[in-house]
């Protein structure tokens, strides 16, 4: 799944390292997110957008819309 | 930034190269090194089966070290390993010493095997003793392994299983068939444990490449 947690990161000003000790992971699950390599888990993404203040969609991009009624 | 392009480009073809030439060195001397033994009786007469599973095990024996080396020096580990640096290594000694000694028990225990008489020069009980004690290690370091793993390193454990499965359905199961209708030899039951062993290699590279594990760094 796309998502914008690189530019988030960055306009944070922390590195891979920097933001997987925040949220307790390692640099390789924040790098293969980064690069649509791996969706993290529900708690995982909702730890992300809480870190970064934002709502979850903001981060992660679904191009899924409902059919119209 | 051109320049720091071109700086990191040169480091990954540098470490490309150093890879590539440490694994063919271990490869080559481990061959040699075992088809001298094998030549000079010390092995006792092992049949193909033997061999194959020897040289297997001797892969699992040399990729254990080299992890090893990562854990007990990251700095030159992480000139040989795939790592970006050797903070990496660092940040996941634990699991990766886990993973090493693993590495290096699943060898052992397969060159047990692989020397187990009649041919070999290993008894049959020593063999079968070793396998069981190999084995309650190897469960031992897994669970330990899994409550230090993340949520990442859990999903390529998850795909490595899934895909070893598939493996096994296919070349297990294929050559079964084949073999009960007699297109093909029949394989020994050490060839089966082989089989096995070798899956689990190759099942492990796939999913690590398929999460981007295996990209050059």
């Amino acid at each position: 799944m796309r998502n914008n947690l690189k530019e988030y990161r960055e306009a944070a000003g922390w590195s891979q390292g920097e933001l997987a000790r925040r949220l307790g992971v390692s640099r390789q699950t924040i790098n293969a997110v980064e690069t649509d390599k791996y969706d993290p888990s529900l708690p995982l993404a909702l730890r992300m957008a809480k870190l970064f203040g934002v709502a979850v969609p903001n981060l992660f991009i679904d191009q899924w819309e409902p059919e119209a009624e | 930034m051109v320049e720091q392009t071109k700086l990191q480009r040169n480091k990954k073809v540098r470490k490309i190269v150093l890879q590539l030439v440490l694994g063919g060195l271990v490869g080559y001397f481990s061959a040699v090194g075992v088809v001298w033994l094998i030549d000079i009786g010390v092995l006792g007469a092992l049949n193909t089966s033997q061999e194959v599973a020897l040289f297997i095990a001797l892969l699992y024996v040399a990729l254990g070290m080299l992890l090893g080396l990562g854990v007990l020096h990251p700095r030159t580990g992480a000139r040989v390993l795939n790592v970006e640096d050797e903070g990496d290594l660092r940040e996941q000694r634990r699991i990766m010493a886990l993973s090493a000694v693993s590495m290096v028990v699943m060898g052992v225990l397969l060159v047990m095997l692989a020397l187990a008489a009649p041919n070999g020069p290993v008894s049959q009980p020593v063999a079968l003793a070793a396998t069981v004690l190999g084995a309650i290690v190897l469960v031992w370091f897994s669970i330990r392994a899994l409550a230090d793993m993340d949520e990442l390193m859990r999903a390529v454990t998850r795909d490595c299983g899934e895909i070893a499965y598939y493996l096994l359905m296919l070349i297990g199961g294929g050559w079964a068939v084949l073999a009960y209708l007699g297109y093909a030899a029949n394989i020994t039951m050490l060839d089966f444990v082989t089989v096995n062993f070798a899956v689990l290699l190759v099942a492990s590279y796939i999913a690590n490449g398929r999460r981007g594990l295996l990209k050059t760094r």
